[in-house]
């Protein structure tokens, strides 16, 4: 487990989510785990972990502590509307429980939408982790 | 013989000097399921001419990585029985009928020209993109 330092937040959430995801060898194992946007060809169905957002608010007078809202969205590509379901079930189920120190999990939505890249059907599902930090 | 006939005719001698082999695969049919996703299925291939055109390769990002998809045109003869889905391999690299263009004159269609998508193939449990 990556321990999570407030001066590299946001690569420590993103290593911890990526690797949990990695490790769980999803749709017994037919399911690639990745970052987004990556270099190499890619194969589906296919989890995309994106890169972590922070926003911060409710800061202190003199500004030294602030609430951070750590936004973790992760992209699910499919051929079939099933493994999008499937997916989405077995990283709810994973993600859920998980306990990241020094983290909150607070929400966990999710949106459906689909896409046609080169005249191919694809189908996506984005799912989004909102977690709280003091 | 009309003049629609002589140009399929002069077509056809075109072909033989301009086309290259394509395997055709017909789409036959598929059964879809309650999540509404369809396992498609074929007919037998046949080789036919075609005359191959416009072969164009393009690279786009996604979040899922470097795509690299294709558009093909390609003209063949009016007998040949084609339909949108059916499947065409030209240069060992599978492609998809996805438009249909006849070029009818005095009630006979003289060609098709098809319009072709490079079949990204996402029906395996798990594809790599060609």
């Amino acid at each position: 487990m990556v321990t999570i330092n407030s001066s590299t937040l946001r690569s420590n959430v993103y290593e911890t989510i990526y690797d949990t995801l990695t490790a769980a060898n999803l749709l017994s194992s037919t399911a690639t785990v990745t970052a987004a946007y990556i270099d190499n060809p890619s194969a589906f169905p296919q989890v995309v972990v994106n890169p972590v957002d922070v926003s911060h608010d409710d800061h202190s007078f003199d500004w030294t502590h602030s609430k951070k809202t750590i936004t973790v969205m992760i992209d699910i590509w499919t051929k079939k509307n099933k493994d999008k379901d499937l997916l989405a079930d077995a990283i709810d189920t994973l993600l859920r429980p998980l306990k990241i120190s020094g983290l909150s999990l607070i929400s966990i939505t999710e949106s459906n939408a689909f896409e046609s890249p080169g005249n191919n059907k694809l189908h996506l599902k984005s799912m989004t982790l909102s977690y709280l930090r003091g | 013989m009309s003049t629609a006939t002589d140009i399929q005719e002069d077509l056809e001698s075109l072909y033989e000097e301009l086309g290259s082999t394509v395997t055709l695969t017909p789409y036959s049919s598929g059964t879809v399921d309650k999540w509404g996703d369809k396992t498609p299925s074929y007919d037998t291939p046949v080789n036919i001419t075609a005359v191959p055109y416009s072969s164009i390769t393009n690279r786009s990002w996604e979040s899922f990585g470097d795509l690299e998809d294709g558009m093909l045109d390609m003209v063949i003869s009016y007998d040949q029985s084609v339909n949108i889905k059916d499947k065409i391999t030209f240069d060992s690299v599978d492609y998809i009928i996805i438009q249909i263009e006849k070029f009818p004159m005095n009630n006979t269609n003289l060609a098709f020209a098809i319009r072709l998508a490079k079949d990204l193939d996402y029906n395996e449990p798990v594809v790599v993109l060609k």
